[in-house]
């Protein structure tokens, strides 16, 4: 029988639960943490580190360490001037949209946050001791970002998969920009 | 009170007399099998021998047979959760009153220094140390060996870099400085250290 979980991909952090017995119950990832920072590096020795690990050596690696990526997720380069001062990693803007410069490389904020989601679904397999094959998601609501999450879905499971829109989820004309979380269901398989 | 629930609960005896049953249930095949030759016996409808003649009757015996056996089943699964959730419940119990035991003899010593200290003050710090020197042991024999991560290569498995510094004396990358010590190895790490790491001039 197929797995469903629900996400809540956090700007700080991110939590992953399915329903067991009937109740919502929170998976603990690898490290055995509820949460899981929404924090990816990328070390000098070319390991990707995902959650707690890229935490930890976040101050050692101050461009190469990527957070609050879900306020880049949809938005242009010139809306994230704000943000921009915040963050320790640079952030460039070809052809208007906002980019991560990693290492010479350019980098979608749903990128990122899809390697969030992997781990979550990876270690929630684990845990369940079968493979996830559905996810619901929390996401901003906002009619612009519809083709982002799609994206996401994809990144987030490989290109053969999909995140399937259910209908009236986010709402067009919803809150544009908002922080304030909505709900779209999605499928999708995790890598082997 | 965790104490009390702790010892309360039969434990060890209740669980060996349970697990025969429930080892039993993954094997619907086999209780099936034996629900079906003893039924046979007890309804008359029931033409004879194994095989089903697929008449009505015969059809509405067997579906009420699997209806029987799926309630069973699901009745045993609930009875299997609650228990399996009781006996976690104890266990944790059970486990968080023996560590908590372990403790005892440290604070036992500690107020014994305490008490000691009214008399002679400087007493108290070579005290104190044996009773740090206790309170280490008892962490060791739990499987958290305090550990000294200085002068080793950051690792952000087992360390949390609060801050990098310049060091002539140390490689770049490795750990300087340990500003609050780890507690256990690999999977049965406490906590990481945190630490200050050397960075390139």
């Amino acid at each position: 029988m197929a797995t469903a979980v629900g996400i809540d991909l956090g700007t700080m952090n991110s939590v992953i639960a399915a329903t067991e017995a009937g109740k919502p119950t929170v998976i603990p990832n690898a490290e055995g943490s509820r949460t899981t920072p929404s924090v990816v590096a990328f070390t000098p020795q070319g390991e990707r580190l995902v959650g707690q690990l890229a935490r930890r050596q976040a101050i050692l690696n101050p461009k190469e360490t990527i957070y609050s990526a879900k306020r880049f997720i949809g938005r242009r380069f010139a809306e994230v001037q704000t943000e921009l001062n915040a963050v320790s990693f640079d952030v460039a803007g070809p052809d208007g949209a906002a980019r991560f410069e990693i290492g010479g490389k350019q980098y979608a904020p749903e990128e990122i946050s899809a390697l969030v989601l992997r781990k979550l679904a990876e270690d929630a397999s684990k845990f369940l001791g079968e493979k996830v094959t559905e996810a619901v998601i929390t996401v901003r609501a906002a009619a612009e970002l519809q083709q982002v999450y799609h994206g996401l879905g994809a990144a987030a499971s490989g290109a053969s998969d999909r995140l399937d829109q259910q209908p009236g989820a986010p709402q067009p004309g919803g809150p544009q920009g908002d922080d304030s979380d909505d709900v779209i269901d999605g499928e999708f398989t995790t890598h082997e | 009170m965790s104490d009390t629930a702790g010892r309360t609960e039969p434990g060890p005896g209740s669980r060996g007399g349970d697990l025969p049953q429930a080892e039993r249930q993954p094997g619907p095949g086999g209780s099936d099998r034996a629900q079906a030759q003893r039924d046979p016996g007890a309804d008359t409808e029931r033409p004879g021998g194994g095989g089903g003649d697929g008449t009505v009757a015969d059809l509405e015996h067997r579906l009420a047979e699997a209806q029987d056996l799926r309630l069973r089943a699901l009745a045993d699964l609930d009875n299997l959760r609650k228990r399996c959730a009781a006996q976690t419940r104890s266990a944790a119990d059970e486990a968080r009153a023996q560590v908590a035991r372990q403790w005892l003899p440290v604070i036992d010593d500690l107020e014994r220094a305490l008490e000691h200290a009214e008399a002679d003050p400087s007493a108290i710090v070579e005290g104190i140390q044996a009773v740090r020197q206790q309170a280490l042991s008892v962490l060791v024999k739990l499987g958290f060996a305090r550990r000294d991560d200085t002068g080793v290569v950051f690792d952000p498995t087992r360390h949390h870099a609060v801050a990098a510094k310049v060091d002539p004396d140390a490689p770049p990358g490795t750990v300087v400085e340990v500003v609050q010590p780890a507690y256990g190895e690999g999977d049965h790490q406490l906590r990481p250290a945190q630490v200050v790491v050397a960075e390139a001039d």
